[in-house]
């Protein structure tokens, strides 16, 4: 059956491919050159040793943020969250580098992550406890969180985190140089690289090779089996979505403080919609995650790079975002329409077989 | 206490019903959505399409009959593209709905560019003869406009169609046993998709009250988080019409509260009082899930499922 694998395997391909396409199309019809968009994308993702290295800045966040999706995705759930957890993982890690502000690096970036992580467990456990014990939807509540999120980041750079030193900037206070996250020299490709290929990794061998991956997996695919079987499913359901909470933390620690250097209302593009996108791409994998977030990334810097040079809204990439999700689901039904008619033929039957 | 306090709870309750109204339109249509099984998460990017389609059509010809028929139909084919991928093609609803979500936010952003800061024929208030000198309820009620008179019908003709329809019979049958609604006679995928298209439809009307009347014009991402909302408060309507208006009323109230703590001169941070709508609709939702622990909170049972 390797051949139906392999269909399966192409459908995000086709579907980036078929995406772009339709980009292309539309922007023809508002009487953009296709060509030069395309061409523009290149230049500014890949086109250069500056462009790449732009490319992998942005993949940082979208690795963290789509693994914040997956994770709970395991488990059977659908968590939109991570520009949320994103947020209060960036205000964890300002609280720290503004309250141990005189410890020296070694101390201070640690504490940064920790209490970036903390924010994010407390952000994703509200959602998750809300599911799991009062059974409210928690897409609808990680949705929810997103707008608060924003608004707690102002609440907090308008008031009692605005930058002494400048009172008409909403912003806090730049971090001291020892926050400071170590970086690949003369690029802006931060230690969050490594921190994201990592948690990827991890990921990967606690899906495959664990006991506990193998759970996770049943109690996505079938709760009702795993309730039978006698698996904590409750616990496994606040597991995921804190795990989640925590890896989309990271993102917005890395924002914070290797990005930005301070903390800001807009620190990101949608970065959480990103990795939610990515994730689906990748059918919740840890490592297809890695690939598909730098293709993501790539065309989120290309993007900039077109708003610069030819004056295309930064709109653009939220259409694009939406074609390639539904360019993914439009490919997903075909391959498994394809799927199910080689079952109907290999088992001889005619009628064809429910999903 | 009547002098200082009256008018002030007048100006509350109106403008509660002016910034529920909206969210009305949009809870209204996803009512039906859901009770026909299917979950819209994309309404927000419905509504922002209805939005600007309104502003647009507004803008180039002053007829606002054709700016509610152009957010009608915006609304309506963002709806089938719902339809199109949750139900045709049997992909994932959330999915389908975020994707929905993103590209109007997008499509709306970039296209909406021109028209930013433009001034548009609105839609003006309009007292109804008679009722609006009623003390309390008539400047509540009777002193707004076209689009707010014409929701209270709307209330009481989705509920009709609901549950005094045949057809009404057959979105709530699609909803709770799918099958047994298919063997019976009803054709699912035709019901469902009347449904979701009409849904989005309300939605994107929703979407041009918020244009027409509230901003007077548009703004980039100018729902602000109100189609979640309205997917939320069908869920503490628990699915009915009549329920879903006085929650759409609270959450007008909710926003209005910034406007109006601001006119009292009492200090809070606007930052704050922003989050009011949305931990409303998580402090709502808690008593819904609370009172259905055991089951499924009295949602349609085949909600969301394929």
């Amino acid at each position: 059956m390797n051949y139906i694998g392999l269909s399966k395997r192409s459908v995000p391909f086709v579907a980036s491919v078929a995406a772009l396409l339709l980009l292309g199309l539309g922007l023809k019809l508002l009487g953009r050159s296709p060509w030069s968009v395309y061409s523009g994308l290149f230049a500014g993702s890949l086109g250069s040793r500056f462009a790449i290295a732009e490319t992998l800045v942005a993949t940082i966040p979208i690795i963290f943020c789509a693994l914040a999706t997956a994770v709970p995705r395991w488990a059977g759930l659908i968590s939109v969250g991570a520009e949320g957890a994103l947020y209060a993982g960036a205000v964890g890690a300002t609280y720290a580098a503004l309250q141990f502000s005189h410890w020296p690096s070694v101390a201070l970036v640690p504490s940064m992550l920790l209490l970036a992580a903390c924010a994010g467990a407390v952000w994703a456990a509200v959602p998750a406890l809300l599911r799991v014990f009062l059974g409210i939807n928690e897409t609808i509540v990680t949705l929810l969180g997103n707008y608060v999120a924003v608004l707690l980041v102002e609440y907090l750079v308008h008031g009692v985190w605005q930058d002494p030193a400048s009172y008409s900037w909403p912003q806090s206070a730049a971090f001291v140089a020892s926050a400071e996250l170590p970086r690949w020299p003369g690029t802006r490709v931060h230690l969050g690289l490594a921190v994201a290929i990592l948690a990827a990794l991890l990921l990967w061998v606690l899906r495959s090779r664990t006991v506990l991956g193998l759970r996770l997996e049943i109690t996505g695919s079938n709760p009702t089996a795993a309730n039978y079987a006698g698996y904590p499913v409750r616990k496994y359901q606040l597991l995921v979505m804190v795990v989640g909470g925590i890896l989309a933390a990271m993102a917005g620690w890395g924002q914070v403080a290797a990005i930005e250097g301070r903390l800001r209302s807009a620190l990101s593009p949608g970065y959480g919609y990103s990795g939610f996108l990515v994730a689906w791409m990748a059918r919740h994998h840890p490592l297809g995650i890695l690939g598909f977030s730098l293709l993501l990334a790539a065309m989120l810097t290309g993007s900039d790079n077109l708003q610069l040079r030819q004056q295309l809204p930064a709109a653009m990439v939220n259409i694009f975002q939406g074609i390639l999700l539904f360019c993914l689901l439009g490919a997903e039904y075909i391959a498994d329409r394809q799927t199910t008619k080689m079952q109907v033929a290999h088992r001889g039957h005619e009628e064809e077989v429910p999903q | 206490m009547t002098d200082t306090w009256t008018p002030l709870l007048v100006a509350a309750f109106a403008g509660a019903v002016r910034g529920g109204t909206p969210i009305l339109y949009a809870a209204l249509g996803e009512t039906l959505a859901q009770r026909a099984g299917v979950l819209n998460l994309g309404l927000e990017g419905v509504m922002l399409v209805g939005a600007l389609a309104s502003v647009v059509v507004s803008y180039y010809t002053g007829q606002l009959f054709l700016a509610l028929i152009a957010a009608l139909l915006a609304g309506a084919v963002f709806g089938s593209l719902h339809a199109l991928f949750a139900l045709r093609l049997r992909a994932n609803q959330v999915v389908s709905g975020l994707a929905l979500l993103v590209l109007g936010n997008g499509i709306t952003a970039y296209l909406g560019i021109p028209y930013v800061g433009k001034k548009i024929t609105s839609l003006p208030p309009v007292k109804l003869a008679g009722l609006s000198e009623i003390p309390f309820l008539g400047p509540v009620l009777f002193q707004q406009d076209f689009l707010v008179y014409a929701s209270y019908p709307l209330v009481l003709l989705i509920a009709w169609l609901l549950y005094r329809t045949r057809f009404g019979l057959e979105i709530r049958a699609a909803g709770e046993d799918p099958e047994t609604a298919d063997a019976s006679g009803a054709h699912v995928l035709f019901v469902r998709s009347v449904a979701v298209i009409v849904g989005g439809a309300c939605a994107g009307i929703g979407g041009a009250y918020l244009s027409l009347v509230y901003a007077q014009g548009w703004i980039e991402n100018m729902t602000a988080g109100r189609g979640l909302i309205s997917v939320g408060l069908v869920i503490f309507a628990r699915w009915d019409p009549v329920r879903a208006m006085w929650g759409a009323y609270l959450f007008g109230l909710a926003w209005a509260l910034k406007l109006l703590l601001q006119t009292t001169g009492l200090q809070v941070s606007p930052y704050l009082l922003g989050m009011a709508p949305y931990l409303l609709l998580l402090v709502v939702l808690i008593p819904v899930g609370v009172r259905y622990r055991q089951g499924n909170g009295g949602a349609p049972t085949a909600l969301g499922k394929a």
